[in-house]
């Protein structure tokens, strides 16, 4: 008859084993909210699974650390944001570059932009209308990463901007000041890409 | 209103005037303002027919945002990300 194992190799073992049930329930419970954040940050399916991978990786090995002082979800939004910027390092992207204003707010009639996305259209409506939501999400994925970050935390996974802040490390007032940046220049990006008929005469 | 007396009002608010709207209308619409800083503002906009299109035009990319979804994993792959990532884990 084999030996029982020493004392701390099986408290080793439940310990492993405590750890691998916890992740399991932080798994089960948020990759789906994590995925699809990934997938509005990074627009392809395959990067989006990669920086679940690696939020989940990152989450794993520091559990033990998570003291509850922010919520679950946002921790793992800190987390999944750290990885982003560390993917992004790696494949040497764009340089980022402010948004200007200036350039975002018409400065004579002329700039005065006059269409509606979808104007006569349900929201239920609008959001079935292929067209307008895949020029949505490209022109989110055209924002420069930091504002990127803040419209796809504030209005699409609905952080507060207090929430936003402490995911990205800023202040609120920073915080709304790329938001309204980042929402007029998404404005911007869907002139003229709604059907004729729903533009505002 | 008349058409002209609304015009001649319009023009008075002057391009500094919308201008000076059209950079605090996130925070307008998150309503993150002040109560007398949202009246004038919704004052201006009731007189300056291009400010207010601006911001139904933001007010909807907004809740377009709100609403935009996007695929979901299915089982198999959420399995397979799982098993990839304590996988990961172990190696280290």
């Amino acid at each position: 008859m084999p030996s029982r194992p020493p004392k701390h190799v099986r408290d080793g073992a439940a310990a492993d084993g405590k750890a691998a049930a916890a992740f399991d329930r932080l798994y089960r419970e948020h990759v789906d909210r994590m995925y699809r954040f990934a997938q509005r940050l990074c627009g392809s399916p395959d990067d989006a699974k990669d920086l679940v991978q690696e939020t989940f990786l990152s989450a794993y090995r520091s559990l033990k650390d998570f003291r509850g002082e922010s919520s679950v979800s946002t921790w793992l939004y800190t987390i999944a944001a750290h990885a982003c910027q560390r993917m992004r390092r790696k494949r040497k992207g764009e340089p980022e570059h402010e948004l200007s204003l200036d350039v975002l707010i018409p400065t004579s009639d002329g700039g005065m932009p006059i269409q509606i996305p979808g104007a006569d259209l349900s929201p239920e409506e609008r959001l079935e209308h292929k067209q307008l939501r895949h020029s949505l999400l490209a022109a989110v994925h055209k924002l420069p990463k930091k504002y990127r970050m803040v419209l796809v935390l504030r209005d699409m996974e609905g952080l507060s901007a207090r929430e936003t802040g402490s995911v990205m490390g800023l202040t609120e007032r920073a915080v709304k000041s790329r938001l309204h940046r980042a929402r007029l220049f998404v404005r911007h990006e869907l002139r003229g890409q709604q059907p004729a008929a729903v533009a505002e005469d | 209103m008349s058409t002209r007396r609304r015009t001649t009002r319009t023009a008075r608010h002057g391009a500094a005037q919308c201008r000076k709207i059209l950079r605090t209308l996130s925070e307008y619409l998150d309503n993150d303002l002040p109560k007398s800083v949202c009246g004038e503002i919704r004052k201006h906009l009731g007189l300056c027919p291009k400010c207010e299109v601006f911001v139904r035009t933001l007010k909807r990319t907004i809740a377009l945002c709100r609403k935009a979804d996007v695929a979901r994993l299915t089982a198999s792959d959420k399995m397979k990300l799982r098993k990839e990532i304590l996988a990961a884990a172990s190696r280290v």
